[in-house]
């Protein structure tokens, strides 16, 4: 039974992963650049036990825990974790032990990453770097860029290697210069990876869809074509990662779309956040989709085979009828002539990354069939298991051969994977510290919480208080 | 399904240089046209004046994909349109009788009346007062062209945002017209969005007055960097050299979300209770992913200590509506979610519009009973705009 008297789930299919996360540990830094590279990584973005530099000047979040004044939220969502938990937790005081209670090792550590697995109904996962998808595209040092990327591969690889038929590394690449992508896809390739990212964002004015020579753009042949035909041949899978936005250097144009949601909030003069973390993945991805798609790029690279991760998906259903219906329209305006509807590509060569909570996915299944791959998010703070994804999909109605096909057949036959089962019964609550809020004093902390004006919480004009204020709680935490 | 009636809530003009020599004030005729002046007759290039300066016009080529569709062209006759040649706008665009007769033939009995230009670049003038002029001539020849018929024409008046408190006399102004709706972008005016603490009063006299925040975003392709999100989708999209802009297939639906957030964490929903707040012309699929964003990380985000943290319960039990496509058959998928609160808008006469019969069959494609349907192309609208 599980902790509330329900009987445990089971399942017979595998579950594959196809976006969880590891925290970028510091031995990358510290173990995996190789000597020749240091120097020009260092320049590049190097983290140390103290703090993380961006091209040798400016300051960044680099994921450890000291970057955060309560539990560190890359590594928080597990097994038996949910945002309410989550939000007691930021609101009382934790000491280093629980903080560290709080901080799944399996963020940096293999084996205590598939204890979590077997508690979350995860057979196999694809893992991908954190704080590198903010900050690794606006290193300015293509040779930083390349030791560095050489350094997460090789890191990663010998992450996953403690479980190969079940822990999967993607790829990253030094996209700040074409012939070192393709230079790492083939090393990688070689390796045995099957996926590499790419950022869908303008970081240093390099969009990566530059796959035409331009007046501005270096040399004719070091383009980003070469990249995707590197892909093609390769067969590795191009994995579009969103990430919040963060602008880590001031510049003149946003780099991400999310920009644009921090700019409606006012923390710039003390005031209220509108957190990008809300919609920056959805919009950093629907615009890759949509301008690829409208273009006729997957026409130029037919072989290419496309995963867009953590953006959600609910969206796409909506997007791909209006660009079908602008296909028409602008038929005599579309510089490349198809006559294969941008519905019909995206079927054909693209995979998209669903969460659990979806339902309105779950709800259409018959969009998502073929092309919807099962994310956890996991250890992000909105990371969530599979066994809740698949009560939402009975939910829903999804049958069960369609939520193998969702839950991990989909993402292996994009990878080319061999499914495994390891898991087949929902495990047991973990057994919890004294200090951890029961059921009934969570009950009372969600009432209060949830509508703050009905317990009598007046509306709070942030921008009044006295910012020491800030300062003090900041440094109580 | 034939006799089902209709309200079309995303439904335009094409703003007439009417505005400019017969609307806009003597007094500010000149600095009006200087602030900002858009003249398109379909057989010339288009004039376009922003701020006293050229700006990118809606159009690169003879075809006016604002202003274009007509009652029975499919989206495959617009594509087979030569660009190089020009082609006469719709008349419905600019002239009532014609608008009422398009009407006829699509089978709406009522429409919205939104704007075109001064959705896409009246957000941008910079100078207030002027802005404001601007507003007034907009808002009296739209109520003109409404007057044509009254009970089936609902003019949606624009406000001068780049000044709250012109902002506050116009809406006094249009309310004593009888204006029911008012058009909000969700844009940056002059580096504010619209939930900045600026524009409270704008909302409580929205609320007070009952008349309908519209919010309509625009595609916003020949914007500035940082106004909206338009303006990054272009310039991104460029590299792959498409041959047409592209931006009116997100940006749209993402500055309209945005806002929605922004009045999540500002919590406009709660201080502004009964206003009624529309979100149009930017699809309506996108709403429940964007309320569930929004609970998650208000959950997560502890420091938000005074807003309600299920925001989805707020919002369908305010007055609120959310337009949506034909093609958005998620509406018709999901009707324990849009049965209430969602309406059908034709989009007319741009490019990508259609006739309420393609919603129509959307909807029973879908088996949506009568009693939704009828709420989803017509009594939904109706009671939100009384």
């Amino acid at each position: 039974m599980t902790g509330n008297g329900q009987a445990r789930l089971t399942k017979t299919f595998p579950v594959f992963d196809c976006d969880a996360h590891v925290n970028d540990p510091l031995e990358i830094w510290s173990n995996y650049v190789e000597p020749e590279y240091v120097e020009a990584v260092k320049g590049a973005y190097w983290r140390d036990g103290k703090q993380a530099i961006l091209n040798g000047r400016t300051a960044v979040l680099s994921g450890a825990s000291t970057d955060f004044p309560s539990y560190n939220p890359i590594c928080i969502a597990g097994p038996g974790m949910n945002k309410k938990i989550m939000r007691r937790f930021q609101q009382i005081p934790l000491s280093p032990e629980q903080k560290k209670y709080l901080e799944h090792q399996g963020a940096y550590d293999p084996a205590a990453r598939l204890r979590d697995m077997d508690l979350m109904g995860i057979d196999q996962v694809l893992v991908i770097p954190t704080m590198l998808v903010a900050n690794f595209p606006y290193i300015e040092s293509t040779e930083g860029a390349l030791g560095l990327a050489r350094a997460y591969n090789n890191w990663a690889a010998d992450f996953c290697s403690h479980a190969p038929q079940r822990l999967f590394p993607a790829g990253w690449l030094p996209l700040q210069s074409a012939d070192y992508t393709v230079q790492e896809l083939e090393r990688i390739a070689a390796k045995g990876f099957r996926v590499a990212l790419i950022r869908p964002i303008d970081a240093r004015g390099k969009y990566p869809n530059q796959i035409f020579p331009s007046v501005t753009g270096g040399t004719i042949r070091n383009t980003m074509d070469k990249v995707y035909r590197c892909f093609e041949e390769t067969g590795i899978v191009v994995g579009m990662h969103t990430f919040p936005a963060v602008a880590c250097e001031p510049s003149a144009t946003a780099a991400s779309p999310g920009e644009l949601i921090s700019r409606a909030g006012d923390m710039h003069v003390g005031g209220r956040m509108v957190d990008p973390q809300t919609l920056s993945f959805v919009f950093e991805a629907m615009i890759w989709v949509a301008h690829i798609l409208l273009s006729g790029f997957l026409d130029i690279y037919p072989r290419l085979r496309m995963a867009i991760f953590e953006s959600n998906s609910s969206w796409i259903p909506s997007l791909l009828d209006h660009c079908d219906r602008l296909f028409k329209l602008y038929r005599n305006e579309r510089r490349i002539r198809s006559d294969r509807l941008p519905s019909e590509a995206f079927y054909q060569q693209c995979f998209i990354a669903f969460e659990s909570d979806e339902s309105p996915t779950f709800r259409q299944w018959d969009r998502f069939e073929n092309i919807g791959i099962w994310s956890s998010d996991a250890y992000h703070h909105d990371g969530a298991d599979s066994w809740s994804a698949i009560v939402e999909m009975n939910d829903a109605g999804v049958p069960v051969e369609v939520q193998a096909k969702l839950l991990g057949g989909n993402a292996r036959r994009a990878y080319g994977i061999d499914g495994k089962v390891f898991v087949t019964e929902q495990a047991a609550p973990v057994e919890r510290p004294d200090w951890w809020p029961n059921a009934a004093e969570m009950e009372q902390f969600v009432a209060a919480q949830a509508y703050p004006r009905a317990n009598g919480a007046q509306p709070l004009d942030v921008t009044q208080l006295d910012p020491r204020i800030l300062l003090e709680m900041l440094r109580t935490m | 399904m034939s006799k089902q009636k209709i309200f079309d809530c995303d439904s335009h003009v094409f703003e007439p240089t009417d505005i400019w020599t017969e609307y806009l004030e003597p007094d500010y005729r000149v600095v009006g046209r200087s602030a900002f002046y858009y003249e398109a007759n379909g057989s010339a290039p288009a004039i376009a004046v922003l701020n006293g300066r050229p700006a990118r016009t809606l159009s690169a080529n003879g075809i006016n994909r604002y202003a274009i569709w007509q009652p029975g062209m499919t989206p495959e006759q617009i594509g087979e349109l030569d660009p190089a040649a020009a082609h006469k706008i719709n008349p419905g665009a600019r002239d009532p009788e014609a608008r009422l007769a398009d009407m006829d033939a699509m089978g709406i009995t009522a429409a919205l009346l939104l704007p075109t230009l001064f959705s896409e670049y009246y957000p941008l003038i910079e100078n207030p007062d002027v802005a404001w002029a601007l507003a007034r001539a907009y808002n009296d020849w739209l109520y003109d062209f409404a007057a044509a018929s009254p009970e089936r024409l609902v003019p949606a008046a624009v406000l001068p945002m780049q000044s709250p408190g012109l902002a506050l006399h116009e809406l006094a102004r249009v309310a004593a017209k009888g204006f029911r709706a008012a058009v909000i972008r969700p844009a940056y005016f002059n580096g504010r969005f619209p939930n900045h603490r600026d524009y409270d009063a704008v909302w409580a006299d929205l609320e007070r007055l009952g008349i309908a925040a519209c919010i309509v975003p625009s595609a916003g392709a020949t914007n500035p960097e940082w106004t909206s999100t338009g303006s990054y989708v272009e310039r991104v999209a460029q590299h792959l050299r498409i041959g047409h802009p592209v931006a009116e297939v997100v940006a749209p639906m993402m500055d309209s979300a945005t806002l929605l957030t922004a009045f999540r964490f500002f919590g406009h929903l709660e201080r502004f209770p009964r206003l009624k707040v529309a979100f149009l012309h930017g699809g309506a699929s996108w709403l429940p992913l964007v309320l569930e964003k929004s609970e998650t990380y208000l959950w997560l985000m502890s420091s938000t200590q005074d807003v309600t943290l299920e925001p989805e319960e707020l919002f369908f039990e305010r007055p609120a509506l959310i337009g949506f496509d034909t093609w958005e058959s998620s509406v018709a998928r999901l009707p324990d979610i849009f049965a209430g609160v969602a309406a059908w808008g034709s989009r007319y006469p741009q490019h990508d519009a259609s006739a309420s019969n393609e919603a129509e069959e959307m909807l029973q494609r879908y088996s949506v009973p009568r009693v939704q349907a009828t709420k989803l192309l017509y009594e939904n609208a109706v009671n939100f705009f009384a």
